[in-house]
């Protein structure tokens, strides 16, 4: 447990990535080092455009690095990251992944509560219905979980998607300028809630931010400055 | 570069605009085969009478009508009696057999009827002469003068007609005319554009002022066997016009789907200072490009279609169908129609969001259900007041489809289950706007599906347990009318239960009837639902004369002199005239002198074998043989309307295709988002096949209600203003589970399968 406790959950080395569109090419990424020990956090900055997103779906298993070796450790074993089958890396996605978007978070056909337990059902059946509901009442959302996503303001809609990714306690969350949208108030609501269940649970967080005062919430920090 | 930017949203969207042009194309592929086939059987059901009798309108008929009563009425006529009508000349149209041979006697006043087509005056022409078609000429001991093209039909002038008819100078059969019609032109061009279109208009009784002596019948109450083709005629070209209808939500819903992801690029043009309506209008322009290049490709396709149909229900092979300009413009023009009329709606319907129209829809509603009432419930509609029900009920369940869709969206929190299920399953409701059109669509053509379906499988079984009751002997024999004489003057001697049938014509109210004799005991007349025989003084009436003439069974009525009780009406599917049944001992029995068949109650195989030895030239049909022959002949009937049907379905199919291409812009995010929550591409699958089954729900439920509706109609209300039957409706599975299955199965393909990778994600350039 120990062991576990100080490897990196993700480990990253040499990354690079670039976009092609028919004739142009994008460098968005390149030699980038990264580590991220399990409980942690790392703040992901820099200008827009500078490759965060890139980098978070590279940890998701979304895509896939065109350089560099990316390891992501979970239920105690290391993973190939940039060799894995698009099908293991969906399966531990699914498993062993929170994300949380800038918006779009919520699927606007399902409730409140059902986007929360989602998570849950495409992994472990209804065993964490309960729980979902309780993340809920814990967030000051649980007079919404029979609300669809559209009449939900943006903090709340934000609140329920950090709810859902801490669903399953995952080892890694990942969360992608979660409060850009968001006025101050519920921005700082919404950090308090990933940073506090990174804390209390032992979950690594990556989080992209613009923000100095996010940034300087978290134990480490990646510019990819420009 | 408003052109190029639309040009290339065409490109992009390469598959969806396929898909477009090949829904329309197959819309117009169905209108234009069906023009074709019911223009060329239209022309052959006219080619039965002269040409000179085109031009009449109305027939006015008396018993025993002599040439005084036919003068004093032309003299009223001159003084201004009846302003309407516009001509008046006396005819004398009998059957009669002349060198063997049935004919048609029509004699005309030549010489002062202006019947100018004819080349009487001409120096060859022989007045004592008669116009026969070329088959006949050479069969008549007759100077032929001519040649005309109605088969079977002897043309000539009164005085000669009434000679060989044997008749005293001064009889006439009935007084033809012409009654001024307001919209006799109008008609003609419906005619022209949807034949068989006469038969749909309501009767209406011209308003002339008669004596009660005469009796009126428009040219289609006269001619029965044109009003029953012309009837199927209408009936086709109306199920015909279901493909353009359901293209035309088609190219609404591309437009719709267009709209949507052109719309930023139209506004940043406008924002440049390119005028609403130049960009509109070249949106518009795209579709109508669309849309001609879909009617080249209909109309090939059409013709086709139309060469194999025509092969298919005639059994004639490579006949050579021409395509005139009323095709080319039905096909245009409902191909424009469509572009156009989709186009401008949905451009509409986008800058008209903020306002609902609840209060307009429902009042709208409202009037179409007075409607489709009013076309079902009055008989003096006619066979168009019937569809019009149709179509009316059609937009009645169009106008529910989005309400309906709506309030299943506010319920959707209800539906419990798998969550991903939910979720697809929920997308069927959540964006109405982009699937009503596309339900509507396919609701309509499974319905119609249904509704024909229901009929046809209603009708057939009718048919069959009719011709249980008719089919009651062993073999039936046929032949030349000699052969049959001798045949059944031999039979007669050894065997009794032998049913020899004479037949004739007659006309009942003016109207030609078909009369048929025979030994109408027990066992025969059974054979038409009667219990009990006839008597001398009792007839049967088919359904058609029972509704032609107004008679039902008790009436006494009159006939050639002759006053007769009927004792029952029978059913009289695939009759093209009314019938008349006597017994031998009837009157009347003397009009029918020739031999038809002879039926035998009983007749091995044996015996069969050695009938067939000893009178080579008559055919020995077993009633197995002719029931088989019937219910194929039946089945045939209805392979043109199986097609029109699946052309619709195949239409509606496309439509669902293009509208979930649309839904899948809507759906983009949530399917990234899903991804990125490691959701596999299969469950994603699964996913499109709960919103595909979704869709399928909502299309079918629309269509069961509304198809057993329609079939309601067809068999109650169509069936026999068309054909004078009606058809017990039977409310059998098999009718209505296959239209919904193939729904729901093209449902389901179209919302799986995709084309082309992902059109979706790119937007106007
Ligand atoms: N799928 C893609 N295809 C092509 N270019 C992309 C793609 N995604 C991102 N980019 C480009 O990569 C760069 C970095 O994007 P992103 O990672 O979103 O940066 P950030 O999140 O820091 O704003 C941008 O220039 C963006 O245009
Ligand atoms: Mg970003």
């Amino acid at each position: 447990m120990t062991s576990e406790a100080k490897a990196p959950v993700v480990e990253g080395r040499g990354l690079g990535k670039t976009y092609r569109d028919g004739s142009q090419a994008v460098e968005v990424l390149r030699g980038v080092d990264v580590e991220v020990l399990a409980g942690r956090s790392l703040a992901l900055t820099g200008p827009s455009g500078s490759g965060k997103s890139t980098l978070l779906n590279l940890f998701a298993g979304l895509i896939s690095a065109d350089t560099g070796e990316l390891y992501f450790t979970a239920d105690g074993q290391r993973h190939k990251w940039h060799l894995a089958s698009q099908r293991e890396r969906t399966r531990l996605r699914r498993r062993y992944i929170g994300y949380v978007h800038q918006f779009f978070n919520l699927i606007p056909t399902l409730t409140v509560l059902e986007n929360v337990r989602l998570p849950g059902r495409l992994n472990v059946g209804n065993r964490l219905d309960a729980r979902a509901l309780e993340l809920l009442a814990q967030f000051g959302l649980d007079d919404r979980a029979g609300a669809f996503p559209d009449v939900l303001s943006g903090g709340e809609q934000q609140r329920v998607a950090v709810a859902r990714a801490l669903l399953l306690e995952p080892p890694l969350l990942l969360a992608d300028e979660p409060t850009g949208n968001l006025d101050a108030g519920n921005s700082n609501q919404v950090v308090e809630l990933l940073f506090g269940a990174a804390r209390e649970s032992g979950v690594s967080l990556i989080i992209a931010t613009h923000s100095e005062t996010v940034a300087a919430q978290a134990d480490d920090r990646l510019d990819l400055g420009g | 570069m408003l052109a190029r930017a639309l040009g290339r949203f065409v490109v992009r969207s390469f598959w969806s605009t396929a898909m477009a042009v090949l829904g329309i194309a197959l819309g117009v592929m169905s209108v234009v085969s069906v023009h074709i086939v019911t223009a060329e059987v239209a022309s052959e059901l006219e080619a039965l009478t002269p040409r000179e009798f085109a031009d009449l309108t109305h027939f006015l008929h008396q018993d025993d009508l002599s040439a005084d009563e036919y003068f004093e009425l032309r003299a009223r006529w001159h003084r201004g009696a009846y302003p309407d009508i516009e001509f008046l000349t006396p005819v004398i149209d009998e059957p009669a057999v002349i060198d063997g041979q049935s004919v048609r006697v029509l004699g005309l006043d030549l010489i002062g009827g202006g019947f100018t087509r004819l080349d009487f005056t001409s120096g060859t022409a022989d007045p004592r002469g008669v116009w026969v078609d070329d088959t006949l000429a050479g069969r008549l001991d007759l100077n032929v003068n001519g040649s005309i093209e109605a088969p079977d039909v002897v043309l000539a002038d009164i005085g000669v007609a009434q000679q060989l008819l044997g008749w005293p100078a001064d009889r006439l059969s009935y007084v033809a005319t012409r009654i001024r019609d307001p919209i006799q032109e109008v008609k003609d061009y419906g005619e022209h554009l949807l034949p068989g279109l006469g038969a749909g208009w309501p009767e209406t009784r011209p308003e002339v002022d008669l004596d009660d002596t005469w009796r009126l019948l428009s040219a289609q109450q006269q001619n029965p066997a044109s009003q029953f083709g012309k009837s199927v005629l209408f009936n086709l070209s109306a199920l015909a016009m279901l493909g353009v209808l359901v293209a035309w939500f088609l190219i609404y819903q591309v437009a719709v789907a267009w709209l949507r992801r052109l719309w930023p690029t139209l506004e940043r043009f406008h924002l440049l200072g390119v005028g609403m309506t130049v960009l509109v209008s070249s949106f518009v322009l795209t579709l109508v490009t669309l849309a001609l290049v879909a009617g080249v490709i209909g109309t090939y396709l059409g013709e086709w279609l139309a060469e194999w149909l025509f092969a298919q229900a005639t059994g004639a092979s490579g006949t050579d169908l021409a395509v005139n300009g009323w095709v080319l413009l039905k096909a245009f023009g409902s191909a424009l129609f469509v572009a156009v009329g989709g186009g401008c709606w949905a451009v509409w319907r986008r800058n008209d969001t903020t306002r609902t129209y609840a209060w307009l829809t429902w009042f709208a509603a409202l009037i179409l259900v007075g409607l489709t009432i009013w076309g079902v419930v009055s008989a003096e509609t006619g066979l168009a007041g019937a569809f019009l029900s149709i179509a009316t009920l059609s937009v009645i369940s169009m106008l529910i489809v989005r309400p309906w869709l709506e309030w299943s969206r506010r319920r959707a929190g209800w539906l419990k289950g798998p969550l991903l299920w939910v979720l697809g399953f929920r997308e069927t409701v959540w964006h109405p706007g982009d699937l009503t059109v596309a339900i509507g669509g396919l609701g309509l053509a499974v319905a119609t599906a249904i509704g024909v379906g229901l009929m046809v499988d209603s009708f057939r079984a009718d048919f069959d347990r009719f011709l249980t009751q008719r089919l009651s002997y062993e073999v039936v024999v046929e032949g030349p009318k000699d052969a049959l004489r001798v045949f059944s003057h031999d039979r007669a001697r050894d065997n009794a239960e032998t049913q020899v049938y004479r037949e004739g014509e007659i006309r009942v109210g003016g109207v030609p009837t078909e009369l048929r004799v025979a030994d109408l005991n027990v066992f025969e007349a059974a054979r038409y639902g009667h219990d009990g025989v006839l008597s001398a003084s009792t007839v049967l009436v088919s359904e058609q004369l029972a509704r032609t003439a107004s008679l039902e069974a008790g009436d006494s009525f009159t006939v050639a002199g002759v006053t007769s009780r009927v004792a029952g009406v029978f059913p009289g599917f695939g009759d093209i005239a009314p019938r008349l049944v006597v017994d031998e001992s009837h009157p009347l029995a003397m009009r029918a002198t020739e031999v038809d068949s002879i039926a035998l109650r009983h007749m091995d195989a044996g015996e069969r074998a050695r009938a067939g030895v000893a009178y080579p030239d008559l055919r020995f049909i077993e009633q197995t043989t002719m029931r088989d022959q019937a219910l194929a002949t039946f089945d045939q009937t209805f392979v043109i309307t199986g097609i029109l049907i699946t052309i619709a379905l195949l239409v509606a199919g496309i439509g669902i295709y293009v509208a979930t291409t649309s839904l899948r812009l809507n759906r983009m995010a949530s399917a990234r988002l899903l991804t990125s929550m490691g959701v596999s591409s299969s469950e994603n699958l699964g996913i499109d096949l709960a919103r595909a089954a979704g869709t399928a729900g909502a299309a079918l439920g629309i269509a069961l209600p509304l198809g057993i509706l329609f079939g309601w109609i067809l068999c109650r209300v169509i069936n026999p203003r068309a054909f004078g039957w009606t058809v017990e409706l039977a409310l059998n599975p098999a009718p209505v589970l296959e239209p919904l299955g193939w729904g729901l199965l093209a449902a389901l393909l179209a919302g799986v399968v995709r084309f082309g990778s992902n059109e979706e994600s790119q937007t106007a350039g």
